[in-house]
């Protein structure tokens, strides 16, 4: 028994698609409304702006309520394993009360339960680290973290939770493997070949309704960790780092093989997103390959800041000018028409975030050496020019 | 779901004939992957990237390139920007209309900021507005409302409104997730809250005379998040006046839940709940500042306050959507 009603969800989301297709006039309204008779709603409505509050005020309900408790506790025994037991204990109550609350008011990702579902597991977690007379290190904290928050996300089909424990994985991963000697050199290749098992088993699972969004999301996380751990910017840096080296970084060995990754790994995308039309390796082809080139600047660029800046502005532009003139009509499977499936909510703000942040770098004067907005690679990769 | 699995789901239980499911799976084979809001970001990213780089250039580089030629090609790519924009502008109309091309609305959009690099510029050479500093904000800021309003543009009338802003003394920064402001000084403040206010007001005139009716929530948004963040800075900042400011922002957050329930825009009852929660906490706070409480009082505190503004929001929610979804 999962927290949420399968069967609803996949209700909901058959509505949402037939939705879609009545604004895009291929469903009548008459046989959107059987179908919606068909499938009643089931889940409570709200509005994005309420669930933002009532996400925030549920975690500051819980955490001061947890504070509550400890204090109240605190009298009994002193000690960092009993802190422990209480942050268990209350992760275990808080579970109990999310599964009341939800079956009770049939909510589904209306705020109060995404605060919940984030809290239990990260209480259940931390006081499990605190049951420790000393903290343990980052890679066994990891270890601890990842069944919880699997067990989890098979429970509720959490996205955040998904983040938390794509992070444990590849952390603890990143930080085990420091500890020998053979894992320093072979760390990209541990992390590229990881990736491509994620993004295999990820594409290889069941695509049920339930576990959309968190299996789209590991597809995403597992390609952009591909192509970073494949790119020849951060293999070099994070070698310097490692190697707590000053000043420029030391050449790597197979640095001929990276530079390819560098460059093949964006362009395999790039393949795969025009080849099967999929807007997720079409935007991280892009951004892999503005990384790609951003990584070349770095190590051979003579151009100045500012110069490269507007070079790339320029080229950007003109690319998008004459993708938007030459897919006027659709053109190869791709089309330029609004029809309103934003993938991200960020791409469609693009346009709000570039005029604020356009405006304070234009109102900039150079009272200081730093300017601002000058950082632009994406991709998750090198984006320092 | 894939639209095929709700393709088969709507056949089995009879509610889709047969012909037409076949027909919308063929369409969702076949039908091309829209890269619509993904140009328009790289556009906007490239317009801001180059915009950057000028900025930077000019001031780097100024010796060597010398002033004719960069306020030359700047001034020349700026006007060509907006002799663009203006060919193909909108028809003049209180309505919400747009550009006759598609790159009328980026066009306008460089044109604005080259303008500010350019005017910053000019300030900085050649000292334009001498210590008139607030004009050299206030000019483009009241230039480009005027605009957003003429070309019917929400982003160039965020530029006007940031502009203003910065005039009054708060600068704006998302990609650096950076709010500046100088709000320990009390002018500052009265500042930010009149021009709260001029644009509450510019608002509500323009939403009941229908004057671009679609710039009401973007104004109200940024000039009630001013106002209310001015005044909540007069509760941190202004030991003796406490009270007077707290008094105002209660003024102001009850006038935004009773805003949003007539309107049924959760935003502004949002707005009102947690300015008006962080507000009140401080006060509280506050006055009990020395009395040595005990721990359990300020937790006890923080999780009924919360519960409370959860439910309160819940319940008003429902109040409010009863009669609309049912």
């Amino acid at each position: 028994m999962k927290l949420y009603n399968e069967t609803h969800i996949e209700e909901r989301d058959l509505l949402r698609q037939v939705e879609q297709w009545q604004t895009q006039g291929l469903v009548t309204a008459e046989q959107l409304t059987a179908i919606r008779a068909a499938y009643p709603r089931r889940f409570k409505l709200t509005n994005p702006f309420i669930e933002i509050g009532l996400f925030l005020f549920t975690i500051i309900a819980a955490m001061s309520a947890y504070g509550l408790v400890t204090v109240l506790f605190s009298g009994l025994n002193n000690g960092q394993s009993s802190l422990g037991v209480v942050a268990i204990l209350f992760g275990i109550g808080l579970f109990f009360l999310t599964k009341t609350i939800v079956g009770d008011s049939n909510l589904c990702r209306n705020g109060v339960d995404n605060a919940l579902v984030l809290l239990v597991p990260l209480f259940l977690i931390g006081g499990l680290i605190l049951l420790f007379p000393i903290t343990p290190p980052f890679w066994v904290c990891c270890l601890i973290a990842l069944p919880i928050l699997l067990a989890m996300i098979w429970y509720t089909g959490d996205t955040i939770l998904t983040y938390f424990a794509l992070f444990a994985l590849y952390g603890g991963l990143f930080h085990r493997l420091l500890d020998y000697g053979w894992g320093k050199p072979l760390l990209p290749f541990i992390f590229m070949a990881v990736s491509v098992g994620l993004y295999a088993l990820a594409s290889r699972l069941p695509n049920s309704a339930y576990y959309a969004d968190v299996l789209s999301q590991v597809r995403w996380t597992s390609l952009v960790v591909l192509a970073a751990a494949g790119n020849y910017f951060v293999v070099r840096e994070l070698n310097g780092l490692l190697l707590d080296h000053r000043g420029a970084t030391p050449e790597i060995p197979l640095r001929g093989l990276f530079w390819a990754t560098t460059f093949g790994i964006p362009s395999v995308y790039a393949l795969l997103g025009f080849r099967r039309k999929s807007r997720m390796f079409v935007i991280l082809a892009v951004l892999g390959l503005a990384a790609a080139v951003a990584t070349v600047r770095h190590y051979y660029g003579t151009w100045p800041l500012s110069v490269a800046l507007a070079v790339d502005g320029t080229v950007l532009i003109g690319l998008a000018v004459l993708a938007i003139r030459l897919l006027r009509a659709p053109r190869y499977g791709f089309s330029d028409d609004d029809d309103g499936e934003a993938p991200l909510l960020v791409v469609r703000h693009a346009g709000t975030l570039t005029t604020l942040q356009g405006t304070a770098n234009a109102q900039q004067q150079p009272t200081g050496p730093r300017f601002g907005g000058g950082d632009f690679g994406g991709g998750g990769a090198g984006d320092a020019y | 779901m894939s639209p095929f699995d709700v393709l088969t789901a709507l056949k089995q239980k009879g509610l889709m004939p047969p012909e037409q499911a076949d027909a919308l799976a063929d369409y969702e084979r076949t039908k091309p992957l829209s890269l619509h809001y993904e140009l328009r970001a790289m556009l906007s990213v490239g317009i801001l990237l180059l915009t950057g780089g000028l900025g930077l250039l000019i001031y780097e580089h100024y010796e060597e390139i010398g002033d004719v030629a960069i306020l030359g090609s700047i001034t020349a790519l700026c006007v060509a920007s907006f002799v663009f924009a203006w060919r193909f502008r909108p028809a003049l109309s209180a309505a919400k209309v747009s550009s006759r091309s598609v790159f009328g609305d980026y066009a306008l959009l460089l044109g604005c900021l080259l303008f500010l690099s350019l005017e910053g510029y000019a300030q900085y050479r050649f000292n334009l507005f001498g210590t008139r500093y607030g004009l050299a904000t206030f000019l483009p800021a009241v230039l480009f409302v005027a605009l957003a309003y003429r070309f019917d543009h929400q982003g160039v009338l965020t530029i006007g409104l940031t502009a203003l802003a910065s005039w009054v003394g708060v600068t704006v920064r998302p990609l650096e997730l950076r709010l500046r402001t100088n709000f320990f000084d009390e002018p500052t403040v009265w500042a930010a809250v009149g021009l709260g206010l001029v644009l509450i007001a510019m608002a509500a005139v323009g939403h009941r005379q229908r004057v671009k009716a679609h710039f009401t929530h973007t104004l109200l948004a940024f000039g009630g998040n001013l106002l209310l963040i001015a005044l909540l800075a007069g509760v941190f900042n202004f030991e003796g006046k406490r009270l007077l400011y707290g008094l105002l922002l209660l003024v102001a957050c009850v006038g935004f839940d009773q805003y949003a329930r007539r309107d049924r825009s959760f935003l502004f009852m949002l707005m009102g709940v947690v300015y008006g929660d962080i507000g009140l906490t401080y006060l509280l706070g506050d006055a009990v500042d020395g009395m040595a409480l005990p721990p359990e009082v300020y937790m006890l505190y923080f999780t009924l306050a919360s519960v409370g503004a959860a439910l309160y929001l819940i319940t008003n929610y429902r109040k409010l959507s009863r009669d609309e979804t049912l």
